[in-house]
């Protein structure tokens, strides 16, 4: 897929169009077992094809780790899951190096961190520094051992969970870490008949297991490849800035995003556009996927938090505020 | 250059036009270089404060203070710097100025305090309007407060002459310049177009309000603020009634009051009593500080120059002698009053003070008198007036007999001046000069003096032919003065014993003119009253020639002439003002509903032109036109598609056929690298004209017709953010 940035190919609709096509596919694989959430997955798909991870705040129950499953049985890429607890150790992730008499070597041998998708449940019950070498490996996409690098896989995504309402024996992840995440979503629970076709359809292990892949490795690492080179109008650049700008001096706000949430927003909405079979980005785009991207990097004041506000409530002001690249008065 | 740096020259000239306008104040010649100051400095001020980086209005305001301070000091307030007068002078400029020239005069005298409100006016409006220019988007807003200058100097010019036409209409091109400069797009080249094919409709519409401002009719007399605003009454000027001090002077003639220096004797007037409450005469005389002149008498009469110097010697009060009527003073502090032009002192009269007076004395023409009749303003028929006296409630029964003495006096008379001057000659025959006769002018001490004593000085033959003449319609006055004067050297010695009253009757045309209704002083062998004596010739002469015409107008073939014709208010009368006001309202309406409907198929057209994505730009900005019918206030924030679901659920889920793909359509030219296609704008304006007819079925004829003629249709709606992709 050999898409320019400043020159137009011809067939950068059909590509996008294809792209369009294998995504919609995609969700639509993974809602076979994840039923009734399809917003939820086309978001944990952008995380995806974006590179970036995924945080899911939700209760035990809601379908948080058959989603992570359903996304690498249907791209065929490997998965593991990583349980984290108080005595977690770094090298629980990471993996370690052990020292080989036959051949008076060190073999390094690869931790659960070396898949596709990873599911970091509980992620705030690991110990600050566990929380650490993982979110170090989120960021650089490779570990580090012993002096010598070893690149995770590609496409390489992490989903982590944390429990919102049991927060006895945690560590709460740091804002420096909440803004590895490209992502913060909620499950939610299903409604009645999502949860009752659950029931009837029963998608247990063995459903997720019978689960075709219906796109390669491949296919992912090209459309990953087609999103980051999506065409964006120089308007939209000022756009995404001035809604993340508005953030820093919010009143609500103890905490504004960073540019990281910029970039993190900008990649996000290239895929989202890719993903509506467009080859260029539309403040649409934008608007959709702000509050996932940038409320879980706001911290709220104390006051503004007792009247019951949100960063995602802060977002949805500042969207209504900001005006898009498109508009025009009446 | 920047517009908005562009458009300070225009607010600077809007200040200096308004500050011009103060010409009927002071004159062109002293408000011009004030004006120009005032209205370049703070422009020029704010211009250099608001740099690449404007300062904080704050410090424009405080920054412009001191520089207003040393511009005025520079400037009107440097003859003020020399002899300490400067904060005195600032204090009452900045204060009291507004009610000084209100009180006074005009044309004004350019003194420092006059001229400093001039010069704080402009610099407040050219101040104003360049921050505004430099602050604000909004086209006129700059010109307002040049506009509001205006006005002041308009209120405060109301009495003075010349006109503002030329002023309204150079404010008039020089509003629409602004509004040009400020309106005109930023493009470099197009901008200048627009500029360029503006400014001869500018030139049009100010030679339009040129030609077309004398015509606008006028249904009532501007608002003058000088009627709110009065000079103290005489009365705390001067406790004492000049008209009380008559006998006790007469009691001692030779006390030198005062000298002058004339060429010819005339009397010396020294104040005007024109109200009379049945008990005393004063002065209704409402005295403003002129500078050192005197308005001209508004009667017709010709008149002769007589400057005179006086020396004060003896004579108590703040009335000063003159001959009427003054038009100069110089090197004495006076105020006039402006309907009689009697002067009085600004302090009490010291001995020795000398004044130099240029007057105008009137020439009566002899046809004049002959033919002139009663006046009948305001002023006269307060001359008429005969109040019953304080406290008295029913006529007192001396006015009956006093009216039935003027009408036998006058039986003969023929005409007004015959009636005035037989009135006159009755009473000099009537009594005889004495002056030991008691004083006062009230109704029983007229009585007396009419009745059994017949013994009066000029105070009862001059009151006493007042209030005859008052009976019998005339309007009658008194005037307290001095006859003549004695000659000692080069000099007129004016005593105590040449006092005099004259009574005085309007006549239309010519004014106030005296009678002698006063016998010669007995014993007095030199004639000094000229005027007076004149006066009786004259009045003889009058009486004579209309006894003349009437004679030759007796017998059979004199007829009363019929009256004259109702004349024919139809023909040759212009339309009463009513008529064009309803003609103004009329145009008015009609051009705003031509704009109105008009303005929106001109913006549609425009819409429909140019390249493929500008037509596709444009079919959204007409959807969003029509999504107004049914409530879209403002499209800012929304997304295309936003927009979309707002007119699915305003208008119906039909619209998003055609919303939808418009907002693709609209999103594709603005965001995609592929260029628009005209068949794409073809179908962007297709689906424009179908969402049109759901929104009209949806809303209503009467509602779209209705929102079609509010004023926001006429306001050029903004372009879209960013809307440089669709030109291409």
């Amino acid at each position: 897929m050999p898409v320019t940035e400043n020159r137009p190919l011809p067939d950068a609709d059909a590509i996008a169009a294809r792209f369009a096509q294998l995504f919609g596919v995609l969700a639509q694989n993974i809602e076979q077992v994840v039923r009734g959430k399809r917003e939820k997955v086309e978001l944990a798909l952008v995380c995806l094809l974006a590179e970036g991870h995924l945080l899911v705040e939700d209760v035990p129950g809601v379908g948080k780790t058959t989603l992570a499953r359903a996304i690498a049985a249907s791209v065929d890429a490997k998965w593991t899951r990583v349980q984290f607890t108080p005595d977690l150790l770094p090298s629980d992730i990471t993996g370690v190096s052990i020292f080989n008499q036959a051949q008076q070597t060190f073999d390094f041998h690869a931790g659960p961190i070396f898949a596709n998708l990873v599911v970091a449940d509980e992620i705030n019950r690991g110990s600050p520094k566990t929380q650490s070498a993982l979110l170090e490996v989120m960021e650089e996409r490779r570990v580090t051992v012993e002096g010598v690098p070893h690149p995770v896989p590609r496409p390489f995504l992490v989903i982590a969970t944390q429990n919102p309402v049991d927060m006895d024996g945690t560590y709460p992840l740091p804002e420096a870490q909440l803004d590895r995440f490209l992502m913060r979503i909620s499950m939610g629970y299903p409604d009645h008949r999502a949860e009752v076709a659950v029931l009837a359809g029963a998608p247990t292990g063995a459903a997720l297991d019978r689960m075709p892949p219906v796109a390669s490795r491949d296919d992912v690492a090209r459309m990953i490849e087609f999103a980051g080179r999506l065409h964006v109008a120089p308007p939209l650049y000022d756009y995404v800035v001035r809604v993340v700008a508005a953030t820093r001096d919010h009143r609500d706000l103890r905490l504004g995003a960073s540019p990281r949430a910029s970039l993190a927003l900008l990649r996000a909405g290239r895929v989202r556009a890719a993903a509506a079979g467009r080859a260029y980005l539309v403040p649409e785009d934008v608007k959709a996927l702000a509050v996932p991207v940038i409320a879980h990097r706001l911290i709220v004041t104390p006051e503004a938090e007792l009247r019951g506000r949100t960063g995602a409530d802060v977002v949805a002001e500042v969207l209504a505020a900001v005006p898009t690249p498109q508009a025009a008065g009446v | 250059m920047n517009r908005r740096l562009l458009a300070l020259p225009v607010t600077a000239c809007l200040a200096a036009v308004a500050g011009l306008a103060f010409h009927r104040v002071f004159g062109f010649g002293p408000v011009v270089p004030v004006a120009v100051v005032a209205a370049l400095v703070p422009t020029a001020l704010a211009a250099l404060l608001s740099g690449v980086r404007p300062w904080p209005l704050w410090v424009s305001a405080v920054a412009t203070v001191p520089a207003w301070l040393a511009t005025a000091a520079a400037t009107v307030l440097r003859p003020t710097l020399g002899d300490g007068s400067f904060t005195r002078t600032l204090r009452e400029g900045v204060l009291g100025s507004w009610k000084s020239i209100l009180t006074t005069l005009l044309p004004a005298p350019a003194e420092p305090a006059l001229l400093l409100l001039v010069h704080l006016v402009v610099w407040l409006a050219a101040f104003a309007g360049a921050e505004l220019a430099l602050r604000t988007r909004l086209r006129a807003l700059p010109g307002v407060p040049a506009l509001a200058a205006f006005a002041v100097a308009l209120l405060l010019g109301v009495d003075g002459s010349g006109s503002n036409l030329g002023l309204a209409a150079a404010t008039v091109v020089l509003l629409a310049v602004l509004m040009l400069l400020r309106s005109a797009p930023d493009e470099e080249g197009r901008g200048w177009r627009t500029i360029l094919a503006g400014l001869p409709a500018a030139a049009a519409l100010g030679a339009l309000a040129l030609a077309v401002g004398p015509f606008v009719p006028v249904g009532a007399e501007p608002y003058n603020p000088r009627e709110q605003v009065q000079a103290p009454p005489p009365q705390t000027r001067d406790s004492v009634s000049p008209l009380d001090r008559v006998g006790g002077w007469l009691l001692s003639p030779d006390q030198v009051l005062f000298t002058v220096r004339a060429a010819r004797r005339e009397e010396w007037r020294l104040a005007v009593l024109d109200r009379f409450d049945g008990v005393t005469w004063t002065s209704g005389a409402r005295f403003v500080p002129t500078g050192s002149r005197v308005p001209p008498s508004p009667d017709e009469v010709d008149r002769s120059a007589l400057p005179q110097t006086i020396t004060v010697r003896g004579l108590p009060g703040v009335w000063a002698p003159a001959a009427d009527r003054p038009r100069r003073v110089d090197g004495l502090g006076v105020v006039v009053d402006p309907g009689s032009g009697v002067l009085a002192a600004v302090r009490p009269l010291q001995p020795g003070q000398t004044y130099r007076v240029e007057s105008q004395t009137p020439k009566w023409d002899v046809e004049d008198l002959e033919s002139a009749s009663i006046a009948d303003d305001a002023e006269a028929r307060a001359a008429l007036q005969l109040p019953w006296g304080p406290g008295a409630t029913k006529e007192p029964v001396q006015i009956a007999e006093f009216r039935r003495f003027a009408k036998q006096a006058t039986a003969d008379a023929d005409s007004p001046v015959q009636r005035a001057a037989m009135l006159a000659a009755r009473l000099r025959a009537h009594a005889r000069y004495s002056v030991t006769a008691p004083p006062g002018h009230g109704y029983r001490q007229l009585d007396y003096f009419l009745g059994e004593g017949r013994n009066g000085t000029p105070e009862h033959f001059a009151t006493a032919y007042a209030v005859l003449a008052r009976t019998i319609g005339l309007p009658t006055r008194i005037k307290v003065g001095f006859s003549g004067g004695h000659r000692v050297g080069d000099v007129l010695e004016v005593r105590s014993g040449d006092v005099m009253v004259w009574p005085e009757v309007k006549f239309d045309g010519i004014g106030w003119m005296p009678f002698n209704p006063t016998p010669d002083r007995p014993g007095k062998a030199e004639q000094d009253d000229s005027v007076a004596e004149g006066e009786s010739r004259k009045l003889e002469q009058a009486q004579q020639n209309a006894a003349e015409k009437k004679r030759a107008g007796d017998g059979p073939n004199d007829q009363t002439p019929p009256p004259a014709a109702k004349p024919h208010h139809e023909e040759g009368d212009p339309l009463p003002w009513w008529a064009y006001a309803l003609a103004a309202v009329a145009v008015l309406i009609a051009g705003y509903l031509g704009a109105a409907l008009t303005a929106p198929a001109l913006r549609r057209r425009r819409r429909r032109a140019g390249t493929p994505a500008a037509r596709i730009v444009g079919a959204w900005q007409q959807a969003l036109e029509h999504l107004a019918d049914v409530g879209l206030g403002t499209a800012r924030t929304l997304t295309a598609h936003e927009v979309a679901r707002f007119g699915a659920r305003h208008v119906g889920d039909d619209s998003l056929a055609h919303l939808r793909p418009l907002a693709d359509l609209v999103d594709r030219t603005r965001f995609a690298q592929a260029e628009a296609d005209p068949r794409a704008a073809d179908r962007a304006w297709e689906h424009s004209d179908g969402l049109g007819r759901l929104v009209t079925a949806k809303a209503g004829r009467l509602r779209r017709l209705r929102r079609r003629l509010h004023p926001r249709s006429l306001r050029p709606r903004p372009e879209p953010l960013h809307g440089g992709r669709a030109e291409r």
